[in-house]
């Protein structure tokens, strides 16, 4: 069981979090969309990077977050855990869906199509299905145990699953479409390489306090339903 | 040996109530049918191009055979009370896992070798040489859709809309079946030797390994109580 | 002083909502000045009718047919960057390096200087087109789509707290806290 002075702990430095994770992003997109050099090639348009590259990472974070917290679940039964794996899982389908349509954004004026079959595009979409399934497991269980147990069973063959379909996907386009689009292949030039790293860290520490406020947030909506009577036991069938 | 005996003893539970009943094994094999009568309206009758979407076509086939197959094969258990037993009966959940696993296997292995000649009949293709290359393709993939397919089984049997629940978590983690099913049974069709089809049998065959064993392990905490 | 780490009111999320919108739409403006310094263009239409002095960027064309590169000045012709419309010409003379966007059928921006006696003109600078509606398009879902989100999220955790507070408890029918039926 995570102890509450534990959780009371890191809910304390909640607020520190979000105000750094804040400071980050405004600096990053500060300098990002107003003193950072355009691309030679692209143009402008590589500002997209700035938004579209942290929210992939955030992603795939969260989905490595619901991967430990699912088998912690397992291990220790904890609901707090279980909390913290819907709430990443939610994260994750905020940031997968982000991320996809920015970076559909971005490859129409870069590649003159919205959408390739790159394996990490394909990997991405695939990883929006899986979390998606993954919460409307939830929704359809009945039994708030058996819905964790559920859940954090699928998240596992999910994570496991993901490298071999990132892979398949890297094999299969090799043999069906000669690589002339270069996926994400743009030197950085110094210039943009600081934006982009102020708002990888800022977008890394918000999604933590995205976490923390959402792990939060579920566990309170869980209270609220017990206390209104609403998790008692059925009668068994 | 408690652990073989399960096995054993579901696999042969199994059998035994297809054999007498042929209900799966019937309903699986029409569906199949029905589905390639469906494709061969649908696309061009022209000899070349349906020589070149068969392999996509038989395994789009396959997989939603394997979907209606797989998605019911708990449901008996569930039906019969069988579940609950079988959360608290005293034997490692990973052999009810195995044997229910190769009961699937089997059963949707005679659903393909059934309609592989039928194939061979309606297409009018000159597949015989190649049967024992496509099996062994239908083998590998069958196994990982099986592994998958009998976790998400137990998974789904137990809660509502388990129709629509089964193929949404059961298809976007088996692309990389279909991925090397298609492309090496297009390999094996166009007569190319093994080494050219030969990396994408490797990922089947690891998708297979992988997923067995994690569902293996994971198979424990499903039937929890 | 808002305390860190402890969220008491809505009107405190509120509050800080506002000062994270004011400096996004802050920062936001700021790049639309840039965007209006640097980057906006005019086309070859506009230059010809208001004739602008000093540096001005135009946004255009090379018609094909019109590229010369032998010369130690590359020259081309700017139309208008739609193939369709009805175009007026203009003649550009490229004076910086030598670059690999210019090239036929190509759109660009030509950032120089105009001499409307003789009609050329005179560019220093090549920039690709800037493409600003899919910048816009990106950063509005994201950002805005992020904001909204989170508020969501902070406004739901100040009124679960609430509601919990203010919850009687479980009281199943027929019975009464005192146990009388």
């Amino acid at each position: 069981m995570i102890s509450p002075q534990l959780r009371g702990k890191l809910w304390k430095w909640n607020g520190t979090l979000g105000i750094l994770s804040g400071f980050f992003i405004f600096i990053g997109l500060f300098l990002g969309l107003v003193v950072s050099p355009p691309d030679y090639y692209q143009g402008e348009v590589v500002r997209i990077m700035y938004v579209h590259v942290p929210f992939a990472k955030a992603a795939l974070l969260s989905y490595t977050t619901l991967f430990l917290g699912s088998c912690v679940y397992l291990w220790k039964k904890d609901l707090i855990v279980d909390n913290l794996c819907h709430a990443a899982a939610g994260i994750g389908v905020f940031f997968t869906s982000i991320a996809l349509i920015t970076g559909s954004i971005w490859a129409k004026p870069t590649w003159n199509t919205w959408w390739t079959w790159d394996p990490r595009l394909v990997s991405f979409a695939i990883l929006l299905l899986i979390l998606i399934g993954y919460l409307m497991l939830r929704t359809f269980v009945d039994d708030k145990k058996r819905e964790a147990s559920y859940a954090a069973v699928m998240a596992i063959i999910g994570f496991v699953d993901l490298p071999i379909v990132y892979f398949s996907v890297e094999w299969w386009r090799t043999l069906h479409q000669p690589m002339s689009i270069s996926t994400r292949g743009i030197s950085i030039a110094p210039g943009m390489l600081v934006p982009l790293v102020f708002m990888m860290i800022g977008t890394t520490l918000l999604s933590l306090y995205m976490l923390m406020m959402r792990t939060q947030m579920l566990y309170l909506q869980h209270l609220l339903e017990a206390k209104q009577g609403g998790l008692l036991s059925e009668e068994p069938s | 040996m408690l652990f073989f005996n399960v096995i054993k003893w579901i696999l042969w539970k199994d059998i035994l109530s297809e054999i007498r009943s042929r209900e799966s094994i019937s309903s699986l094999f029409f569906f199949a049918l029905n589905t390639l009568f469906i494709f061969s309206f649908s696309f061009s009758v022209d000899r070349d191009v349906t020589f070149a979407l068969m392999p996509g076509l038989i395994w789009v086939a396959f997989g939603f055979t394997s979907i209606l197959g797989l998605g019911k094969s708990f449901l008996s258990e569930v039906h019969n009370d069988c579940l609950s037993y079988l959360q608290i009966a005293p034997v490692p959940k990973g052999a009810i896992y195995l044997g229910k696993f190769f009961g699937n296997l089997l059963l949707m292995l005679a659903v393909e070798i059934i309609l592989y000649p039928l194939f061979m009949i309606f297409f009018n293709l000159d597949i015989l040489a190649k049967l024992p290359s496509l099996l062994i393709i239908s083998m590998l993939a069958t196994v990982g859709l099986s592994a998958l397919g009998t976790l998400f089984s137990v998974l789904t049997v137990q809660i509502r809309a388990r129709e629509v629940m089964f193929p949404l978590l059961l298809l976007p983690l088996s692309v990389p079946v279909f991925i090397g099913a298609v492309e090496s049974t297009q390999g094996a069709l166009s007569g190319d030797p093994f080494s050219a089809y030969r990396h994408w049998i490797e990922l089947l065959f690891i998708f297979d390994m992988v997923m067995t064993i994690t569902s293996f392990w994971v198979f424990e905490f499903i039937l929890d109580y | 002083m808002i305390k860190l780490g402890e969220r008491q009111s809505l009107r405190q999320i509120y509050m800080q909502w506002t000062v994270v919108l004011i400096i996004v739409a802050v920062i936001f403006a700021l790049a639309v000045f840039r965007y209006n310094r640097e980057i906006a263009a005019i086309s070859p239409e506009v230059l010809l009718q208001s004739r602008p002095d000093g540096m001005v960027r135009v946004l255009g064309r090379v018609v094909s047919g019109t590229l010369n590169k032998k010369e130690s000045v590359p020259t081309f012709h700017l139309s208008h960057e739609s193939i369709l419309k009805e175009h007026t010409e203009i003649f550009v003379q490229y004076i910086g390096k030598p670059d690999d966007n210019l090239r036929e059928s190509k759109v660009l921006i030509v950032s120089g200087f105009f001499d409307p006696e003789k009609m050329e003109f005179t560019a220093q600078r090549l920039l690709p087109v800037s493409n600003v509606e899919f910048i816009v398009a990106a950063y509005l879902i994201s950002i805005l789509s992020l904001m909204l989100f989170l508020f969501n999220m902070e406004r739901n955790v100040i009124l679960l707290s609430v509601l919990i507070k203010e919850e009687k408890g479980y009281q199943p029918e027929g019975v009464t806290t005192d146990g009388s039926a």
